[in-house]
C-alpha cells in the first residue's frame, strides 16, 4: 500500500497530465505533420487528440479505481510474479524510448533557438543530470514541482497565446481537406510515438490522495493541453503553411511569437517566454525519467540512485550515438508507429483491467471480512442475548 | 567477649562502614540497607541500640566532610570550589559553590538565615528559613555538582539525605534591547539576549497560558548546556514535538556553545544549502510563531531561538508585516521576492545575455552595454565573478574589521577600488551596477544571505557556461530539489507546492489580521481555529 503521505493530489495530477499533454507535442510535433499533411495537419491533430483523450479516460478511470496499491502489486496478483516483471520491461523500454525522443528534440530546440555554437554533447550531458536527478526523486517531489512551476508556464503560454493570437492571419489555415482524410490520419498515425503520453499515467496508480473531482479535474487538464496544441497548430500552419520548405526544427514556438512580435527594439521578449515554458518540458522528461526507473526498479530490485544513474548514461551513451535528432524522429516514424500506437492503446486497456480486477477482488476480500465480522458479531449479539435472559431467568427465580 | 574484643569490633566495623560510605557515596539510610543486606555481623552490632547511635553519629560526621570533599575532589582543581561549614541549630551543615559565578550577598543572607535558625530537624525546616532570603529547592545529592556549576550554591545538612540548591547565580548579562538583524519601525523592540532564563520569561510574558509548556534539557557532556523546548500544548502536533526533543536528545557532544549547533539534528537534510530551520531573535516573533503550532528551540548563551517548522516563504516574512497594513505589508513581501530573485539570478542573466543571447536584450539597452564593455579584457563571466570576488571580500572584511576602520574600508572598497577598476578597463559600469544591484538585494531576506550568494555565484556560472539554456535546467533542478525538501514534516515550498489555499492568506499576499482566522494548515496542528470574527 502506498502511504498517503507520499501520495499526489488532485491539483498535482492536474498539473502533471497538462504537462504531460502538450509538452513532447508543443516541441516539435506540428513541424513534422506540417511538414507531411500540411494544412490537414490540424485535423489529424484533433483526430489523434481524440484517441488520446479517451486512453487519458481510460487512464483516469483505472486511477480511480485502484484500490490504493501499485500498479505493479496488482498486476503481480492479475498475471503472476515474471508475467509482471516482463510487462515492466517493456513499459520501461517504452518510456525511455519516449525520454530519448523527448531529449532529443530538446536539446535540438535549445541548439536552433538559443545556442547554436554548441556541440550537441554539451547540450545531451546537462539534459540526462536533470533526468538522472528526477529519476532519483519521488513522485510526490515531482508533482509538487510541476504544481509549483505551473503559474509561470501558464502565464508563459497565455502570453505567447495573446502574442500569436494578435500577429497570426488564421484565414491561412484553410482550404482544409486538400490531402484527403485518409491520408491524413495515415500520415498521422504514423506520428503515434508523439502520442500516448498519458499511458506514463501507470506510475501514479495507486498514488493519487482521490477525491470526487479527481477524475474531472484529470479530464479538463487533458482537454485544455489538447487545446492548446491544436492552437499553436493552428498558428503554425497559418504562419507557415505555404512556406513549409522554410520550417527548421524548434520553430514552432519561438519563429512564431517572434513572427508576431516583430519588434526588434523591445529585444526578444518571446525567447524569454518561452525559456519559462519550456521548463514544462523539462519536467515531462523529468516524469518519464522517473517512470523508466520506477518500472525498472521492478524488474531489477536494486537501489533507485544506481538504476537512475544507469538509465541517465544509457541515454546519454544512445544520444551521443544517435547524434541526429532527425534520424531518431524518422526512426520513430518508420519503425516504431505500430508499436508505438499498440502501447498507447494497450496500455490504458490493461490498466483498466488489472485494476478493476484488483478492486473486485479487494471488495470480495473485503466483503468475505465483513461478513466474517458480521457473523462474529451476531454470535456475540445472540451469546450476549443468551446470558441476559439466562440472567432475566435467573433474577426471575 | 572483652572490653578490647568489641573495641577492636567496633573499629572493624567503622573501616568497613566508612569504606562503604565513601564508596557508595549514598546516604545513610541507603547505606545501612546496603549494609544490612551484606554483612551479618555489621547487622549484629546494629542491633545494639547503644553501639548504633555511636556509629550513626560517626558515620553522619563522616558523611558530610565525605560529601563535600567527593564533590571537590571530582573537580579537576578541587580549589575551584569554596566549602563552609556551619551549623544549623545542633546540626552541621556544609555549604559548597563556586566562588566566581555566585552572589556573596545571598550566600551570606542564606548563611545568616541558617545560622539563626534554632531547631533544624531536616531539609524542609531548613528550607522554610532559606525561601525567605533566597529562591531554593531540594534536590539529589547527584545534581549538586551540576547546580554548583550552573552557579548555585548547594547546603548539605548532616545526617539527611540530598541537598538544597540555592539560586544564588551571579553572571553579567546583557539588557534586553532591539536586535541588529531584526530591527522594526512599529512593534516591540524586545530582543533575547544570551541569558536563557531571561529568554524563556520574555516568551512566558508574552504567553500567559498553562498551555505553554517549557522542557528543559541539559545538553554537552562537559557544557551542561541548558536547553528549552517551548510548544503550546494543543496547538503544536504532539509528534512534532516528541520529534524535537529526541532529536535534541540524541546529540551526544562535549559542548553546545549556540544555538545553531543543533540545527543539524533538527534538519532532515543538514549538508542542503537552504535552512530547514529558522531563527528569531525577537520574542514577539518566536511567541506568534508558537501559536501557529511550532515549537521554538531555546540555547542558554545564544540569544537566538530555533523554530521548526520551517518554510521557504518565512525567509520573505518579517515580524513587522503583521503591524503594517496588509495591503503594505503584501508590497513588502513581494518586493523581497522580487529583489532576491534578481539577487540570485541578475548575475547569471546578465552574463548569459551578453554571451549567448544579444537578441533578447532592447536594442538600445544593447548598444549602451556594448559601448561600456569596449576594451574590457575579460570575458562577462569572468569579469562579474571577480567583481563577485571583490564584493565578498570587502564584505567579510567590513565584517570582522574593528569598526572604526569600517567606514573608511567601506570607502576604499566601494569608491576607490570599484571605480578605479572601471576607470581603469578592468571592470565594466554594467557589471558593477549589476553586482551592486544584486548584492543589495541580498539583504532583504537576511536569513537567505548565505544561500543566495552561494546560489548567485554558481547560477553566474551556469549562465556562463550554458546561456539561458543552463539557467533554465538550473531552475528546474533547484525547484524539484526544494520540493523534495521537507523541514519536520513540512514541505518547504508549502503553501504553493503543496497547494494549500488556506495558507495563502499569509503566503506571499497577507490579508488582514482578522481572516487569518485558522492556523497554517501545512504544520499540522491538531487545534485549527485561532480567530474568531
Amino acid at each position: 500500500m502506498v502511504e498517503t503521505e507520499k501520495r499526489i493530489s488532485t491539483a498535482q495530477l492536474f498539473t502533471v497530465i497538462f504537462i504531460l499533454g502538450m509538452g513532447l507535442k508543443i516541441l516539435m510535433l506540428p513541424v513534422l505533420m506540417l511538414k507531411v499533411v500540411g494544412r490537414d495537419s490540424v485535423l489529424g491533430l484533433a483526430g489523434m487528440g481524440v484517441l488520446e483523450l479517451l486512453c487519458l479516460g481510460a487512464m483516469l478511470a483505472a486511477v480511480m479505481l485502484s484500490p490504493e496499491k501499485s500498479f505493479f502489486d496488482m498486476t503481480v496478483e492479475l498475471v503472476g510474479k515474471a508475467a509482471a516483471k516482463i510487462i515492466f520491461a517493456f513499459l520501461s523500454a517504452f518510456f525511455f524510448f519516449k525520454l530519448l525522443l523527448l531529449v532529443g528534440e530538446v536539446r535540438v530546440f535549445f541548439s536552433e533557438n538559443l545556442l547554436q555554437n554548441f556541440s550537441s554533447t554539451v547540450y545531451s550531458l546537462p539534459l540526462c543530470g536533470l533526468c538522472v536527478v528526477m529519476g532519483m526523486g519521488t513522485l510526490r517531489a515531482i508533482g509538487r514541482t510541476s504544481q509549483f512551476l505551473f503559474p509561470f508556464i501558464a502565464v508563459a503560454m497565455l502570453c505567447l497565446f495573446v502574442f500569436i493570437g494578435m500577429g497570426v492571419d488564421y484565414s491561412e489555415i484553410f482550404p482544409l481537406g486538400d490531402y484527403g482524410f485518409k491520408s491524413t490520419f495515415t500520415n498521422s498515425f504514423k506520428h503515434s510515438m508523439w502520442f500516448g503520453d498519458y499511458s506514463s499515467l501507470v506510475a501514479v496508480i495507486g498514488s493519487v490522495r482521490r477525491t470526487k473531482h479527481t477524475a474531472t479535474a484529470g479530464v479538463i487538464a487533458g482537454i485544455i493541453a489538447s487545446l492548446t496544441v491544436i492552437f499553436y497548430m493552428l498558428g503554425l500552419t497559418a504562419s507557415f503553411s505555404n512556406v513549409c520548405y522554410l520550417l527548421r526544427f524548434g520553430q514552432n514556438v519561438t519563429g512564431m511569437s517572434h513572427y508576431a512580435l516583430g519588434d526588434v527594439m523591445q529585444g526578444r521578449l518571446d525567447v524569454m517566454l518561452f525559456c519559462m515554458w519550456i521548463v514544462s518540458v523539462l519536467v515531462e522528461a523529468g516524469f518519464y525519467s522517473f517512470t523508466t526507473v520506477s518500472c525498472l526498479e521492478k524488474v531489477i530490485p536494486v537501489k533507485k540512485e544506481l538504476l537512475s544513474l544507469s538509465a541517465g548514461v544509457l541515454l546519454f551513451a544512445v544520444l551521443l550515438l544517435w547524434q541526429s535528432t532527425s534520424d531518431l524522429q524518422a526512426f520513430a516514424i518508420n519503425y516504431f508507429s505500430v508499436p508505438a500506437a499498440v502501447f498507447q492503446i494497450a496500455v490504458p486497456v490493461f490498466a483498466i483491467i488489472v485494476t478493476a480486477v484488483a478492486r473486485r477482488r479487494e471488495k470480495k476480500k473485503r466483503g468475505k471480512t465483513c461478513g466474517e465480522y458480521r457473523t462474529l458479531q451476531t454470535e456475540t449479539a445472540n451469546t450476549q442475548c443468551d446470558v441476559k435472559s439466562e440472567g432475566a431467568e435467573c433474577e426471575a427465580e | 567477649m572483652s572490653v578490647f574484643e568489641r573495641k577492636r569490633e567496633y573499629c572493624e566495623c567503622f573501616d568497613t562502614f566508612a569504606k562503604l560510605a565513601n564508596t557508595l557515596r549514598r546516604s545513610t539510610l541507603n547505606c545501612k540497607v546496603f549494609i544490612a543486606g551484606h554483612s551479618e555481623r555489621l547487622k549484629k552490632l546494629l542491633c545494639d541500640s547503644c553501639v548504633f547511635g555511636i556509629f550513626l553519629r560517626l558515620f553522619r560526621t563522616l558523611k558530610l566532610m565525605d560529601r563535600v570533599k567527593a564533590i571537590t575532589e571530582s573537580f579537576e582543581l578541587p580549589s575551584t570550589l569554596v566549602a563552609r561549614e556551619f551549623g544549623v541549630g545542633k546540626k552541621k551543615a556544609a555549604m559548597l559553590f563556586h566562588p566566581d559565578m555566585t552572589d556573596e550577598l545571598i550566600l551570606r543572607s542564606v548563611l545568616r538565615a541558617c545560622v539563626a535558625a534554632n531547631k533544624c530537624s531536616g531539609y524542609e525546616e531548613l528550607l522554610r528559613e532559606i525561601l525567605a532570603v533566597s529562591e531554593a529547592e531540594i534536590s539529589d545529592d547527584s545534581k549538586a555538582a551540576q547546580k554548583i556549576l550552573s552557579g548555585d550554591a548547594v547546603i548539605f545538612l548532616d545526617g539527611a539525605s540530598g541537598c538544597i540548591v540555592v539560586n544564588a547565580k551571579k553572571w553579567d548579562k546583557r539588557a534586553v534591547m532591539e536586535p541588529p538583524t531584526e530591527t522594526v519601525v512599529r512593534g516591540p523592540r524586545e530582543g533575547f539576549v544570551e541569558d536563557f532564563k531571561t529568554n524563556v520569561t520574555l516568551i512566558e510574558k508574552r504567553l500567559r497560558t498553562r498551555k505553554l509548556a517549557v522542557e528543559k534539557l541539559n545538553i554537552g557532556r562537559e557544557g551542561n548546556t541548558a536547553v528549552a523546548v517551548l510548544y503550546v500544548g494543543g496547538i503544536a502536533k504532539k509528534e512534532l514535538v516528541k520529534d524535537v526533543i529526541s532529536k535534541i536528545k540524541a546529540l551526544d557532544i562535549d559542548a553546545i556553545s549556540d544555538s545553531h549547533y543543533l540545527v543539524p539534528c533538527l534538519e532532515g537534510r543538514p549538508n542542503s544549502i537552504f535552512p530547514q530551520v529558522g531563527t528569531a531573535e525577537k520574542p514577539d516573533v518566536v511567541a506568534s510563531k508558537l501559536l501557529e503550532g511550532r515549537v521554538a528551540v531555546i540555547v542558554d548563551g545564544s540569544p537566538i531561538a530555533l523554530t521548526v517548522p520551517f518554510l521557504l516563504i518565512e525567509n520573505f516574512h518579517s515580524g513587522e508585516d503583521y503591524y503594517e497594513r496588509a495591503s503594505f505589508a503584501t508590497f513588502l513581501r513581494v518586493l523581497r521576492i522580487i529583489a532576491i530573485s534578481l539577487a540570485i539570478f541578475l548575475p547569471g542573466l546578465y552574463v548569459a545575455d551578453l554571451t549567448y543571447h544579444y537578441e533578447v536584450v532592447p536594442l538600445k539597452l544593447l548598444i549602451t552595454v556594448l559601448n561600456a564593455l569596449k576594451g574590457i579584457p575579460l570575458p562577462p563571466m569572468w569579469e562579474i565573478l571577480f567583481i563577485l570576488l571583490l564584493f565578498e571580500i570587502i564584505r567579510e572584511a567590513s565584517i570582522r574589521m574593528p569598526k572604526s576602520l569600517g567606514t573608511a574600508m567601506s570607502i576604499v572598497g566601494a569608491l576607490v577600488l570599484g571605480d578605479t577598476a572601471v576607470k581603469a578597463g578592468i571592470i565594466s559600469s554594467p557589471g558593477v551596477m549589476i553586482i551592486a544591484l544584486s548584492s543589495i538585494a541580498l539583504y532583504t531576506a537576511p536569513a537567505l544571505v548565505g544561500t543566495s550568494s552561494l546560489l548567485r555565484v554558481l547560477f553566474t556560472l551556469i549562465g556562463g557556461l550554458g546561456g539561458l539554456y543552463g539557467l533554465i535546467l538550473g531552475v528546474t533542478v533547484l525547484i524539484f530539489y526544494l520540493s523534495s525538501l521537507n523541514s519536520m514534516g513540512a514541505p518547504c515550498l508549502a503553501p504553493f507546492a503543496p497547494l494549500i489555499k488556506n495558507d495563502l492568506k499569509d503566503g506571499i499576499v497577507r490579508r488582514q489580521l482578522l481572516s487569518l482566522g485558522t492556523r497554517p494548515e501545512a504544520l499540522g496542528s491538531p487545534n485549527k481555529r485561532r480567530l474568531r470574527w
